[in-house]
C-alpha cells in the first residue's frame, strides 16, 4: 500500500494484455473485429432458414390473392434473380427520420431494413420504373437519425423537408407531432404509428397500424376468439403510452363490453415490476378466463412473463406482436403464450403459399446481403417491406404516365390503394380507412400459441384466420374532448 | 394488507438489493477518492452485458470502440475467449474482472488526474463516464433489450410466509446477497488494515502521505472494490430484469440516496437505505394501483419522489446554516475573471448573431436558433454554478416550468393548428403578460428549489436538486390536472404575436422553422442576459456571490447575508433559466415532458462547464456544442451519419479530457491563447495587464481577502 508502482505496472500488463489478446483474436477473423453480428441469433436464423429455403417455381403469385402488385413484385425478383438491373438516372429522394443513439428509444433496425430495400431495388430490381430490362430511376435515402432531443429532432425535421423528398418515411420517432407541421404538402408514411397524431393526419399513411392495428385486434380477438372475462393490460408510463393506452386500447375495450384494467409500467425499472404483476395477478385471480396483454411496453415483456410465472400467475399470457423476438420466445416463461402476428409467421414459412414464400425468402436474402449491424428483427422487415410497398406504388404512378416526385401525386396514389400486396404481410386497402384512422391502412392481424419451440394455431377456433379489424375501427366511439 | 406487505418483501428482493450494493458501491468511492460516481450502475450494467456476451458467444468486449475508418487497421474491441455456451461461473469471474478492469481504468484514466479539481469538475468527470459507457455498451451490445436466464434458481416459494401469495426464489437469494454484500463491505473498512487506512486517507489526505501511504493507490483500490460489487449487483440483475442502455440511468438516483442516507461515510447504513428505498417504491406502487388511490398524486411521481424528499428533509435538518468550523476548505475553484471589456462578448454575440440571421436559412437558421436559446439556459448556469458555487441539476426544468406555465397561460381552448390532437384550456392571456408571469413563476419555484440550499452544501446539494427535477417532471409536467391535456402529448404553443408582431417560428409559406423575426427576438434575449450576467459579476452582488462560493463562513464574517445571497443567485438563475424556456416553448411550437429530463439537465450542465462555467462567453461557446447546435450541425454535415454513431461517446471523452486539461472550460484556455494577439490589436500592453499571472489574480476573486477587501 505505499507504493503505486506495482499498480501501475499490473495496469500496464492487463492493459496490454487485452489488446494482445484482441489483435490476436481479430486477426484470426476474416470479418474485422468490429463487426457486430445480430444478438437476435433465433431470428436471425429463422431469417436465415427462409432465405435457403427452396420455394416453388416462378409465377405463383396471384394479384387477388397476394394483393395488386405481387405478379409484378414476383416478376421482378425473378429477373433480379437472373440478371440483377441497376438503377441510373436522378435519384429519387426519399427522406427518413429515424429514432436512434438515445438510450430511452434507439431503432437503427428500422433504417437498416429501410436501406436493405433501398439497395435491392437500386442495385437488383433496376429502380423504380424499371420495365422489360430498361432501368429506371434510383431512390435515394436521405436518413437523419435524431436521439430523443426535441432540437434535434426539429434539426431533421427541416433537413428532410429541404432535401425535397418524393415522400417521407418515419421510422419510430416520439417527435412527429412537431414534425407534421413542417412537412406540409409532402407525403409522409409511418412505419410504426405511435400518435394520434399519426392515426389520422392529412397527408400521413400507414402500411402497417402500429398501435392501431396490433391493440383493438387483440380486443377483438380476447372477445370474439379467446372469449376473456378480464383483461389486464400493461402499458408504459410515457407519452405513446398513454396515448396509444386510452386511444386504442381503453375505449376498445370499454366499446367491447371486456372488463379491464390498464396497469402503467415504468420500461426498466425493476422496482415496479413485481409489484405491478402482483397487482395483476391478483386483479385476475377471480376470472373465469382472464389474459394479460401489452400495451406499449414491449421491452418489458419478458420481464413481466418471468415475473408473473413466478408470483403465481394461472391466467392466459398473450404477447404484442412487439414482443415478438427472439430474446423472448427462448424464455421458459413464454412456453404456452399466445403472439400476436400481424404479418405472416416468417417461423412457419413452410406453411405458406409458393409466393409467399418465395418473397419472404428474398427479403430475408436481401437483408443478409445488406449486412445489418443491429439483430434482424421484426421491424427490420417492417421497414423493408415499407419501402417496397413505396417502390411499387411509384411504378404504378410512372406505369399510369405520371411523376411520383411531383406534388400532390404520390400521397393519393398511396392513399387509394385496394387489395395491395404488401411483402410478407396479408394484402391492405387504405382506401377504406376508418374516419378516426385515416392514415392507417392495416386492418388484419392473427394470434399464434408459441409451444416452446414453434408456433401453432391457438385452441379458440381462430385457426390460423386473419381477423379483420375494418369494422372495429369504423366503429370507435368519438375522442375524449381533447381538454 | 398481506398483499401489501409481500410487494413490501418483493421490493426487497429485486430493486432494494440492486440500490443497496450500488449504494453502498458509491459510498466506497466516495470514502476512497472523494467523487460522486454518476457512472456507478453503469459499470454494472458493463458487467452484466459482459456476461451476457460471454455466456452467449463466448466473446468479450473491451470497453472502448474502433472508430477507425479502414477495414484492414481496427482498433481491437472484441476478444473471442471461448466457445458458446460458456461455463456460468467462469463468465461471472471474468465479467467481474471486467468491472474491476473499468474501476481502475476510472481512477486512472479520470478521477485521479480530477484529484484536485472542483466538486464542479468531479461531477462533469462522473457524468462523462456515465455518457462514454452508456454509449459503448451502445455500440458494443446494441440498443435492443436483452432478456436472459441468469444463473440464479429458479422457481417459487409458494405462500411464502403464510402471506397468501408467491415469491421468486431468485428475489430472495438477492435480498440475501445485498445483505451479505453490506456485511462483507462494513467488515472490510471496519476491521482491516485497508479499511483503516481508507478512513485515515478519508479524514485527512495529507496525514496519510505522511504515514507513508499512497492516497491515489487506496484510491484506485477503493474503486476497484466499489467496481467489483457494482459488477456483482449488475450479475444479480441478469436474470431478474431485461438489460437495456438506459439502464445505466435507471439506477443512478435510487442509488445516491441510498448512499446519501449513509452520508456518503456509512456502507452499512447505505445497504439498509437501499433496501429501505426498494422496499418503500414497491409499496407505494402497490398502494398507487389501488382504487382509492387519489388522482392527483400520480404513481410515477409519488414513487420516485418520496424518498428523495425525505432524504432532503432529513440532509435538511442534519445541514448547518454555515459550514462549521474545522470543515475542509473545498478544493481549489475555477477562476471567475473580471470582464475587463464588459460589452465585447455581448457585441461580438450581436454582430455575428446578426450576421447569421441575415445569411442563414432552413436547417441552418434552426442549428442558430437551437445555440442561441441554449446559450440563455447556460447562462442561468453561469450565474448559479459559476457565481455563487451552488450546483443545481434542476435548471432545464425551470426552463420547462417557465415553457409550460407560458402554454397554459396563453392557451384558450382553441385548436392552434388543424394538425393538432390536443387542444389546452387557459386564460388566453396576451404573450407579453404571459412571459412576465410565467418568468414570475419560474423565479417562485426556484425560490423553493433554493430552500434545502440554505443548509446543504456541495455535491450534496446537487443530488437533492435531483430531487426538484423529479418532482417537478412528475407533480408538473406530468400531471393533466395541472399542464392539461398536453401532460400525456405534445402540447401545442399558440405563435407569439407581441406589439402587433408575429414573432412565431414556422414559415407560413415553407413550413420550415426559419423565421428570422424569432431567431431575432432569441438572439437579443440573449444579448440582453449577456449585458446583465456580464454587469452581475462586477456589481457588488456578484462579488458577493463569490465571496459566498469561496467561503461562506467568511463571507459572513466580512457581514454578507449568506442566505440572503443564495436566495437571489437562485432567484436571478431562476428567471434567466425561464427567459431560456420561454423560447424553448416558442422555437419547438409544442413542448413534452421528455424535453426536461434528468439526464438531457445533466448533459447541459456538462456542457456548460465545456464551455466555461464561469464566463458569459463559455456559455455562449457552450450553446454552440450542444446537440442541434451549429457545431453538432456542422459536425453531421461533415461526417454523416457514418459517424454520428460515434459522437456521444467521442463527445463523453472530450468531456473528460477537457476537465482535466482545461478544468476552467474551453473559453479560459483559448483567451489565454490569444491574449498577445488581442493585447495587440486592443492596445494593452504586457505592462498595462500587469505581467500576467499576479494581475491575473488581482483581478479574480478566488481568494477570500479578496473579497473581504471589496465587500468591505
Amino acid at each position: 500500500l505505499r507504493t503505486n508502482l506495482k499498480l501501475k505496472a499490473v495496469v500496464v500488463a492487463v492493459s496490454f494484455g487485452l489488446v494482445a489478446a484482441a489483435c490476436g483474436s481479430s486477426k484470426a477473423k476474416t470479418t474485422p473485429a468490429t463487426t457486430v453480428k445480430p444478438a437476435d441469433t433465433t431470428v436471425a436464423k429463422a431469417t436465415d432458414t427462409t432465405a435457403a429455403a427452396k420455394p416453388a417455381g416462378g409465377g405463383s403469385a396471384d394479384d387477388k390473392v397476394d394483393g395488386q402488385g405481387a405478379a409484378a413484385f414476383e416478376a421482378a425478383i425473378d429477373a433480379a434473380a437472373k440478371a440483377p438491373l441497376k438503377a441510373v438516372g436522378d435519384p429519387i429522394v426519399v427522406a427518413m427520420p429515424n429514432l436512434e443513439g438515445s438510450p430511452g428509444g434507439s431503432f437503427p433496425e428500422i433504417r437498416e431494413g429501410a436501406e436493405a430495400a433501398v439497395k435491392m431495388i437500386n442495385e437488383k430490381l433496376g429502380g423504380v420504373g424499371a420495365k422489360d430490362g430498361k432501368p429506371g430511376r434510383p431512390i435515394k435515402l436521405d436518413v437523419c437519425s435524431h436521439k430523443i432531443d426535441a432540437g434535434e429532432a426539429q434539426a431533421c425535421a427541416n433537413k428532410a423537408k429541404e432535401a425535397k423528398p418524393a415522400l417521407i418515411v418515419v421510422g419510430i420517432d416520439f417527435f412527429t407531432p412537431l414534425m407534421y407541421p413542417v412537412w406540409t404538402g409532402i407525403p409522409v408514411m409511418e412505419t410504426v404509428p405511435i400518435f394520434v397524431a399519426d392515426f389520422d393526419n392529412p397527408g400521413a399513411i400507414s402500411a402497417f397500424g402500429g398501435c392501431v392495428s396490433a391493440f383493438p385486434g387483440a380486443a377483438q380477438y380476447l372477445k370474439e376468439n379467446f372469449k376473456a372475462d378480464k383483461v389486464a393490460i400493461i402499458y408504459s408510463d410515457n407519452a405513446p403510452g398513454q396515448q396509444c393506452y386510452e386511444d386504442t386500447q381503453d375505449r376498445f375495450y370499454t366499446l367491447l363490453g371486456i372488463e379491464h384494467k390498464g396497469f402503467k409500467d415504468t420500461p426498466g425499472d425493476p422496482a415496479v415490476k413485481d409489484a405491478t404483476a402482483q397487482q395483476v395477478i391478483e386483479y385476475l385471480k377471480d376470472a373465469k378466463n382472464g389474459a394479460v396483454y401489452w400495451g406499449i411496453a414491449a421491452a418489458d415483456c419478458a420481464e413481466y412473463a418471468k415475473a408473473m410465472v413466478k408470483g403465481g400467475f394461472k391466467q392466459q399470457i398473450v404477447m404484442s406482436g412487439s414482443c415478438n423476438d427472439a430474446s423472448v420466445l427462448k424464455l421458459a416463461e413464454s412456453k404456452n403464450a399466445i403472439f400476436e402476428q400481424q404479418s405472416y409467421i416468417v417461423e412457419q414459412v413452410k406453411d405458406y403459399s409458393p409466393f409467399i414464400q418465395k418473397e419472404i425468402a428474398a427479403r430475408a436474402q436481401a437483408i443478409t446481403d445488406y449486412g445489418p449491424k443491429a439483430p434482424i428483427s421484426a421491424f427490420t422487415r417492417t421497414s423493408f417491406s415499407a419501402l417496397i410497398w413505396a417502390y411499387q406504388v411509384m411504378n404504378d404512378v410512372i406505369a399510369g404516365g405520371k411523376d411520383p416526385t411531383a406534388a400532390g401525386v404520390l400521397a393519393p396514389a398511396l392513399a387509394a390503394v385496394k387489395n395491395y400486396h404488401i411483402v410478407g404481410h396479408p394484402p391492405i386497402n387504405c382506401n377504406d380507412n376508418a374516419p378516426q384512422y385515416k392514415s392507417v391502412c392495416k386492418k388484419s392481424l392473427t394470434f399464434a400459441l408459441w409451444d416452446g419451440s414453434t408456433f401453432t394455431k391457438t385452441k379458440d377456433g381462430l385457426d390460423g384466420k386473419y381477423i379483420d379489424l375494418a369494422k372495429l375501427l369504423a366503429s370507435a366511439p368519438p375522442r375524449k374532448a381533447a381538454a | 394488507m398481506s398483499q401489501f406487505v409481500l410487494a413490501l418483501l418483493a421490493g426487497l428482493g429485486v430493486a432494494g438489493a440492486i440500490y443497496a450494493i450500488l449504494g453502498a458501491g458509491i459510498v466506497t468511492v466516495f470514502r476512497g477518492s472523494g467523487v460522486i460516481n454518476f457512472a456507478h450502475g453503469a459499470i454494472a450494467l458493463y458487467t452484466a452485458y459482459t456476461w451476457s456476451e460471454l455466456k452467449g458467444k463466448g466473446d468479450l468486449r473491451l470497453p472502448w470502440f474502433d472508430i477507425l475508418p479502414t477495414k484492414k487497421l481496427n482498433i481491437p474491441v472484441k476478444i473471442h475467449l471461448m466457445h458458446a455456451p460458456a461455463n456460468a461461473a467462469v463468465a461471472v469471474v471474468i465479467s467481474l474482472l471486467m468491472a474491476a478492469f473499468l474501476g481502475l481504468m476510472c481512477h486512472v484514466l479520470v478521477f485521479r488526474p480530477l484529484r484536485n479539481s472542483s466538486t464542479v469538475g468531479k461531477v462533469v468527470g462522473s457524468v462523462g463516464v456515465l455518457i462514454y459507457l452508456q454509449a459503448v455498451i451502445e455500440l458494443n451490445f446494441g440498443s435492443s433489450v436483452r432478456s436472459e436466464k441468469g444463473f440464479l434458481a429458479q422457481g417459487s416459494f409458494k405462500n411464502f410466509l403464510g402471506l397468501g401469495g408467491s415469491i421468486g426464489k431468485d428475489r430472495v437469494m438477492v435480498a440475501i446477497a445485498a445483505m451479505i454484500c453490506g456485511a462483507l463491505l462494513a467488515a472490510l473498512f471496519r476491521f482491516t488494515r485497508f479499511g483503516l487506512i481508507t478512513k485515515a486517507t478519508a479524514g485527512n489526505e495529507k496525514g496519510s502521505v505522511l504515514l507513508g501511504f499512497s492516497p491515489s493507490f487506496i484510491a484506485g483500490l477503493n474503486w476497484i472494490v466499489a467496481s467489483v460489487t457494482a459488477g456483482f449487483a449488475g450479475l444479480l440483475f441478469v436474470g431478474i430484469n431485461g438489460l437495456a442502455p438506459s439502464n445505466a440511468a435507471l439506477f443512478v438516483v435510487p442509488a445516491l440516496t441510498a448512499a446519501l442516507i449513509g452520508n456518503l461515510d456509512s456502507v452499512g447504513i447505505a445497504t439498509v437505505g437501499g433496501l429501505a428505498i426498494g422496499s418503500t417504491v414497491s409499496g407505494v406502487t402497490y398502494l398507487a394501483k389501488q382504487s382509492w388511490w387519489p388522482s392527483w398524486a400520480p404513481e410515477g411521481g409519488v414513487r420516485s419522489v418520496l424518498p428523495l424528499l425525505f432524504l432532503a428533509g432529513v440532509l435538511f435538518l442534519r445541514g448547518d446554516k454555515l459550514p462549521i468550523r474545522g470543515t475542509l476548505a473545498a478544493a481549489r475553484q475555477a477562476r471567475v475573471p473580471v470582464q475587463t471589456r464588459p460589452f465585447l462578448a455581448p457585441a461580438v454575440v450581436l454582430v455575428f448573431g446578426t450576421l447569421g440571421l441575415s445569411i442563414f436559412t432552413g436547417s441552418w437558421m434552426v442549428a442558430l436558433t437551437t445555440t442561441i436559446v441554449a446559450a440563455c439556459l447556460m447562462l442561468s448556469m453561469v450565474v448559479l454554478v459559476g457565481f455563487l458555487g451552488q450546483i443545481s441539476l434542476a435548471q432545464l426544468s425551470l426552463a420547462g416550468v417557465a415553457a409550460y406555465s407560458l402554454l397554459r397561460l396563453t392557451s384558450n381552448g382553441k385548436r392552434v393548428s388543424q394538425l393538432d390532437t390536443v387542444v389546452v384550456k387557459g386564460p388566453g392571456l396576451p404573450h407579453l403578460v404571459a412571459i412576465v408571469l410565467a418568468i414570475v413563476i419560474t423565479v417562485v419555484i426556484g425560490l423553493i428549489i433554493a430552500l434545502p440550499a440554505l443548509r446543504i452544501r456541495g455535491i450534496q446539494l446537487a443530488v437533492v436538486t435531483i430531487t426538484a427535477v423529479l418532482t417537478l417532471q412528475e407533480f408538473l409536467f406530468k400531471n393533466p390536472s395541472i399542464v392539461g391535456a398536453g401532460a400525456k402529448a405534445n402540447s401545442p404553443v399558440p405563435r407569439p404575436t407581441i406589439f402587433g408582431i408575429d414573432f412565431g417560428v414556422a414559415n407560413k409559406k415553407t413550413f420550415l422553422t426559419d423565421r428570422w423575426q424569432f431567431s431575432a427576438l432569441a438572439l437579443g434575449s440573449l444579448v440582453l442576459l449577456l449585458v446583465m450576467v456580464t454587469n452581475l459579476r462586477r456589481s457588488p452582488t456578484g462579488r458577493r456571490f463569490l465571496a459566498v462560493r469561496t467561503n461562506e463562513r467568511a463571507a459572513a464574517a466580512a457581514g454578507i447575508d449568506v442566505a440572503r445571497t443564495k436566495l437571489l443567485g437562485f432567484g436571478i438563475s431562476a428567471a434567466i433559466a425561464g427567459v431560456a424556456g420561454i423560447l424553448f416553448a416558442y422555437k419547438f411550437s409544442s413542448i413534452q415532458f421528455e424535453n426536461f429530463e434528468l439526464l438531457i439537465g445533466l448533459a447541459f450542465l456538462a456542457f456548460a462547464f465545456l464551455g466555461s462555467i464561469t464566463t458569459p462567453s463559455g456559455a455562449v461557446l457552450a450553446g454552440f456544442l450542444v446537440p442541434a447546435g451549429i457545431w453538432s450541425f456542422r459536425l453531421s454535415e461533415w461526417f454523416g451519419k457514418n459517424v454520428t454513431k460515434y459522437v456521444a461517446a467521442a463527445g463523453a471523452i472530450g468531456l473528460i479530457v477537457t476537465a482535466i486539461a482545461n478544468p476552467e472550460g474551453i473559453v479560459p484556455a483559448v483567451s489565454q491563447a490569444f491574449k498577445p494577439l488581442g493585447d495587440k490589436l486592443f492596445g494593452r500592453g504586457r505592462k498595462a495587464s500587469g505581467g500576467g499571472g499576479a494581475a491575473l489574480a488581482t483581478r479574480t476573486l478566488g481568494e477570500v481577502s479578496s473579497v473581504v477587501a471589496t465587500t468591505s
